[in-house]
């Protein structure tokens, strides 16, 4: 069985009936855009252009949700933007957090006791485990195939759970803090992890039986919307989307930033930057992640309970700072620069989706329309950091 | 890697006037590069920087600028952000374009050398009414048509009011999305 073979351009079922070319904008409200971004609060318009079923053209439009994030944490204190930082993403708002922190700390030249940076990088694994879940639902619910959006969903419910047990709070929980973290992990959470963590990894397994060695799933998958490395790199694509074209970037090991330096992980790079790829990079990025969080779990159990956070007045002077994370959407930085007067002078946040949006057209001209919403779900289009 | 050598750096782009410094980031190993440079020069010390080959081989990971009006000398820094493309080595790049009363501030485009400029150059002139010259597609990205300021130091969250460079944001609005 082979696919259908691609249609030629003037073959196509319009020309021949006469049509003329169809304009169609999908979202920012359309139900089949709701039912993929709504786990990934995406909140992005596409005008479509099509011959047939395939796009001859593609506008992305961004915005809508745009709510003066810089502005808004220029114009108050620097720890009163930390749960604006928060709500740059669900999940990966965690990671966002930890960027921003690592850049006032950078400023105010403050380390954190290693309880708080080994804590932070078990929760910012648990977060990414937790939204690569969710990608991995809404790209099952982009292709109609049930069984696996609901195992993908229950893993992301999995990870959620231990995510609130940890931090008390799920990702929202205003964890971090200049200098550590505001509370160290919970019993309740060090002695449920091993639990916990074989029933995620049972929804990994499970994954893989409905989905990568399901031909429905990796039929649909493979070959679609291909982005080659040379692209990747012109559009500054970052994250799994780079890694499955097969360039192995990866802040952790590139830049280790917190601990990453002391921890043993794989990067997982594709070949041919197809939907496949991507979400093969996703699902043996959530297998590293899990076996992160355990090398975290076992150092914090031997550390014990103590100090999480740097006492006293944190003071930032003059001066400017980039701190890079490898969220789970991407290459997340903060730029932030400092009179020393206490209110900061810019925050700027570079986030990852913005430029996954801008590529999807290089992408997506000539593939088919129902390859839109899967290719979305996997790019991880998070509207808040998008829009900012 | 000779790229991390001050000196060399100086060197090689003294007839730009460019001040070199190392700027800490947050990994102590590492240092970024801080290049200041006049704002009639930031392209071509960009485009020297990129790289001759038709693929880039250093990557632009942001673009965007910071308000300095109030500051002395006074002006706009747009800040580029650029990494080798596994990140031996990082330059962060600021172009500035001093205060001046007649002309609205503008700056020439990077777009042609890196596609994903086009987006962050829109995003920058929507909010801080910067004007990047060669651009193919210069218009509003995040704010709405009839979004009459900008974003910069001295707008409130609404946007008003413009201390300065009126004309730049009624073109923007004419524009639309």
């Amino acid at each position: 069985m082979s696919q259908t073979p691609r249609t030629d351009q003037n073959d196509s079922l319009s020309s021949r009936l006469g049509f003329p070319e169809t304009t169609i904008e999908i979202g920012p409200t359309h139900p089949a855009i709701r039912r993929v971004m709504t786990p990934v609060g995406g909140t992005a318009s596409f005008i479509v252009e099509l011959d047939d079923d395939r796009i001859t053209n593609l506008e992305v439009d961004i915005g809508l949700g745009h709510r003066g994030f810089e502005k808004q944490v220029e114009s108050g204190s620097w720890e009163d933007a930390l749960p604006y930082v928060s709500r740059l993403g669900w999940a990966s708002g965690l990671h966002a957090e930890i960027a921003y922190c690592l850049a006032v700390e950078s400023l105010a030249e403050i380390a954190s006791p290693d309880r708080a940076i080994w804590t932070r990088m078990l929760v910012g694994e648990l977060a990414r485990v937790s939204d690569h879940y969710s990608r991995l639902g809404a790209t099952m619910a982009a292709i109609g195939l049930r069984d696996a959006e609901n195992v993908a969903n229950a893993g992301e419910e999995l990870a959620s759970e231990a995510l609130v047990a940890a931090t008390g709070g799920g990702p929202l929980a205003g964890f971090n803090c200049f200098g550590g973290i505001r509370r160290g992990l919970s019993e309740h959470f060090l002695e449920g992890w091993s639990k916990q963590r074989s029933l995620i990894d049972d929804e990994l397994t499970r994954f893989g039986s409905v989905a990568t060695s399901n031909p429905t799933c990796t039929r649909r998958l493979r070959g679609v919307a291909p982005l080659v490395p040379e692209d990747a790199i012109a559009w500054s694509v970052t994250g799994t989307a780079l890694r499955a074209s097969g360039i192995s970037a990866d802040v952790r090991k590139d830049r280790p930033y917190l601990a990453y330096g002391a921890l043993e992980f794989d990067v997982p790079a594709g070949e041919q930057g197809d939907d496949l790829d991507r979400m093969l990079v996703v699902i043996e990025e959530i297998r590293q992640s899990l076996g992160m969080i355990d090398q975290c779990h076992k150092i914090l159990s031997s550390l014990g309970p103590g100090e999480v956070c740097v006492s006293g007045e944190v003071i930032i002077p003059e001066g400017e700072a980039v701190a890079t994370v490898e969220s789970s959407t991407g290459e997340l930085a903060f730029f932030v620069v400092s009179d020393g007067v206490g209110l900061p002078r810019r925050i700027r946040c570079r986030a990852p989706s913005f430029f996954h949006a801008q590529v999807l057209p290089t992408m997506m001209v000539g593939a088919r329309l129902d390859d839109l919403l899967p290719t979305v779900a996997l790019m991880h289009l998070v509207s808040a950091e998008c829009d900012r | 890697m000779s790229a991390l050598d001050l000196d060399a750096l100086r060197a090689a782009h003294a007839d730009l006037n460019v001040q070199v410094s190392f700027s800490p980031t947050s990994d102590p190993d590492s240092h970024e590069v801080r290049m200041r440079v006049p704002g009639e020069h930031a392209r071509t010390l960009l485009e020297r920087l990129r790289g001759e080959a038709d693929t880039p081989s250093v990557r632009l990971l942001d673009l965007t600028v910071v308000d300095r009006m109030d500051a002395s000398p006074a002006g706009f820094e747009v800040v580029y952000r650029l990494a080798s493309r596994v990140d031996e080595f990082a330059y962060r790049v600021h172009g500035f374009i001093p205060d001046s009363a007649e002309d609205n501030p503008s700056i020439d485009s990077v777009s042609a050398l890196w596609p994903s400029a086009l987006w962050l150059e829109r995003e920058a002139f929507d909010l801080f009414g910067i004007g990047f010259r060669g651009h193919p597609e210069l218009r509003r990205l995040l704010l709405g048509a009839d979004f009459g300021a900008d974003l910069g130091a001295d707008a409130d969250l609404n946007g008003a009011p413009l201390r300065k460079f009126a004309g730049q944001g009624q073109s923007s609005s004419g524009a639309g999305r």
